[in-house]
């Protein structure tokens, strides 16, 4: 039996029925009252399971899933070293999204990430703390900044609405998933120029321990044939 | 055996050799006049990341307790030992650590996650007695490593702070420089953007990419403003900007005695006559070469300083909150990242200490697992 992970709801699910509904695979439900588990019509070896898409790539991981579809901003947000436990198979064209910067629209002075650490400095000298970051990414966050030099920040955990962290007081800066830049323009907010952290999409990820086992099992390369060769 | 399956060595300190090892460091820092002083293994963690800023959370190990708040795993010893010795108000003191420190490792590091270091700390109010120090510092470290085969190297932060000090710029850009020394691409990036030659010609700072008296009008036009940056604050860094992009650029010359200097190295002994040879030679650059050639004096009494490696910015990249004399210490074998490491910190203890007092610190720390390879390496 293969497990296999898919987001339980929100438009990445829909996104995933579609995907699959091109490919001829329908998903009906295991049982009347088991909403979290599913199957491919007429496919037995196939187990679905639903759960919230940041907990696929965790799962995926640890091997309680042995393959499933999320975004890569979850796979690299929650996983440090995913190459090493985790193999991307395939990325979609589907679940397209930003991870950037947010700031006020009234920074003009801030346009480029240097621009950034030289306002968090100027900070810490007049209000005697750090620029505040909130993010839900918090680690992607830290590594990208650190690496392009910016210092004196803190980041804020923020499970959500992250883009009001700003008008709230909670924040100075943020760091979003932004697929059009609509909230951002709604929030009175603007990105800068080298302030993309991370193109993501979903993408197709199996647990590399599995895959090297497996990959040879007739089950799996059906599978994998439906989803990846055709397209 | 040493090594487990992933190469990592395994940090149980039950090898009768290290154990011996352990004391006989232990005597000497003793005879020295030191102190044992313990500090706790978990610190609160806003205490540290407001000094380490958010850097601290990529090597540190940060735990998570409701009640307690976040909590880290000591990743070293001296800025708790800085924080109990201001606690307490005192002033001189020299104290001897010992136990383990725990930094996340990328996976290739060969330095162990959890590692066993001994260490020491000296403090000082009085500025005059640094050299001497230094001297003690360097001295303790070389006679507990002179029975293996090591090499040292040092340095000096402040030849290169004191170089920037000397430049013919404003205060800001001077500030800037010398904050972002630890950061090779962003020093390299800053030095471009002030010079009045520049090379790359696409810095990423709106330093001379913008238009800054349209800003100006445009920031006129802005009615909402939210958050905790106020339109005075981006006023004050536009005029800031204006002013900075047109006075006191770096000169070529100026430019090229810096990157002279950050290339710099010979033997210890050779170095203060050498530096002094590289012209654009100011006041306060001076008076850092002073004091570092007599360092050197006091050390060539007792250590022989032709065999002593010097680079202006050896362990800029590594050796944190450092800001003059530092050193470290390799087997020669060179299998391992350095064995000790060591260095002068007197700007974060002002940073941290009471208005009105002021401290200067020197410390060195020894990664005792390294120590345990070798023990056992030279007895295979």
């Amino acid at each position: 039996m293969i497990r296999f992970g898919l987001p339980s709801k929100g438009r990445l699910k829909k996104q995933v029925e579609n995907f699959f509904s091109e490919r001829g695979l329908e998903l009906v439900n295991a049982g009347m009252t088991r909403e979290y588990l599913a199957e491919f019509k007429g496919e037995k070896k196939v187990q679905i399971i639903l759960l919230a898409s940041s907990d696929i790539p965790l799962e995926i991981k640890k091997g309680n899933l042995d393959i499933g579809i999320t975004g890569r901003d979850l796979i690299f947000e929650k996983i440090l070293d995913w190459r090493k436990c985790i193999l991307e198979l395939k990325q979609l064209d589907f679940g397209e999204a930003n991870l950037i910067i947010g700031v006020p629209q009234f920074w003009i002075d801030v346009n480029y990430l240097d621009d950034l650490d030289e306002v968090a400095f100027f900070f810490r000298k007049k209000y005697s703390r750090c620029l505040r970051i909130a993010t839900k990414y918090q680690n992607i966050t830290r590594e990208f900044l650190i690496d392009n030099q910016v210092t004196n920040f803190e980041i804020i955990e923020s499970q959500g609405a992250t883009e009001g962290a700003i008008v709230n007081g909670i924040a100075d800066v943020i760091v979003d998933i932004s697929s059009t830049g609509e909230t951002l323009k709604q929030n009175k907010l603007k990105t800068i120029e080298d302030g993309t952290l991370l193109k993501s999409f979903a993408s197709i990820f199996v647990n590399k321990k599995y895959y090297k086992k497996h990959k040879n099992d007739v089950e799996l390369k059906r599978l994998l044939d439906q989803l990846v060769l055709v397209s | 055996m040493l090594k487990s399956k992933k190469g990592i060595i395994k940090p149980t300190l039950d090898s009768d050799n290290l154990g011996l090892e352990i004391r006989r460091i232990q005597t000497i820092f003793t005879k020295a006049g030191l102190k044992e002083i313990s500090v706790p293994s978990l610190l609160n963690s806003s205490d540290l990341v407001d000094f380490y800023g958010e850097d601290l959370k990529l090597r540190a190990y940060t735990t998570s307790d409701p009640v307690r708040g976040e909590q880290i795993l000591r990743p070293d010893f001296t800025v708790p030992i800085l924080l109990k010795h201001l606690r307490d108000n005192s002033l001189q003191a020299k104290y001897f650590y010992r136990g383990n420190v725990w930094r996340r490792q990328n996976f290739k590091s060969k330095i162990p996650n959890e590692q066993y270091q001994m260490g020491f700390e000296l403090f000082d109010s009085k500025k005059a007695k640094s050299i001497s120090s230094d001297v003690e510092a360097y001295l303790l470290i070389n006679r507990i490593l002179s029975k293996y085969k090591v090499n040292s190297v040092t340095g000096d932060v402040q030849v290169l702070t004191s170089a920037i000090d000397d430049l013919d710029i404003s205060d800001y850009k001077k500030t800037s420089l010398k904050r972002h020394l630890w950061r090779p691409k962003r020093f390299m990036r800053l030095l471009d953007l002030y010079s009045k030659q520049k090379i790359s010609g696409n810095n990423n700072h709106s330093f001379k990419s913008a238009n800054l008296s349209l800003w100006k009008e445009k920031l006129l036009g802005i009615e909402s403003f939210y958050g905790a940056r106020t339109k005075t604050d981006i006023k004050e860094r536009i005029e800031i900007l204006e002013q900075e992009l047109s006075q006191n650029l770096i000169a070529r010359s100026e430019k090229n005695f810096l990157l002279k200097l950050m290339r710099f190295q010979s033997s210890l002994k050779e170095a203060p006559k050498s530096i002094l040879s590289l012209s654009m030679v100011g006041g306060t650059f001076r008076k850092a070469i002073e004091n570092f050639e007599r360092r050197v004096e006091l050390l060539s009494e007792h250590v022989d300083t032709k065999i002593v490696k010097f680079q202006v910015i050896y362990g800029l990249t590594t050796l944190e909150y450092y800001d003059g004399f530092v050193f470290g210490f390799q087997f020669d074998h060179g299998k391992y990242p350095p064995i000790a490491q060591g260095g002068r910190y007197d700007s974060l203890c002002s940073r941290l200490s009471k208005k009105g007092k002021s401290i200067c610190a020197i410390g060195s720390m020894l990664r005792m697992d390294f120590l345990r390879k070798t023990l056992n390496y030279d007895k295979d």
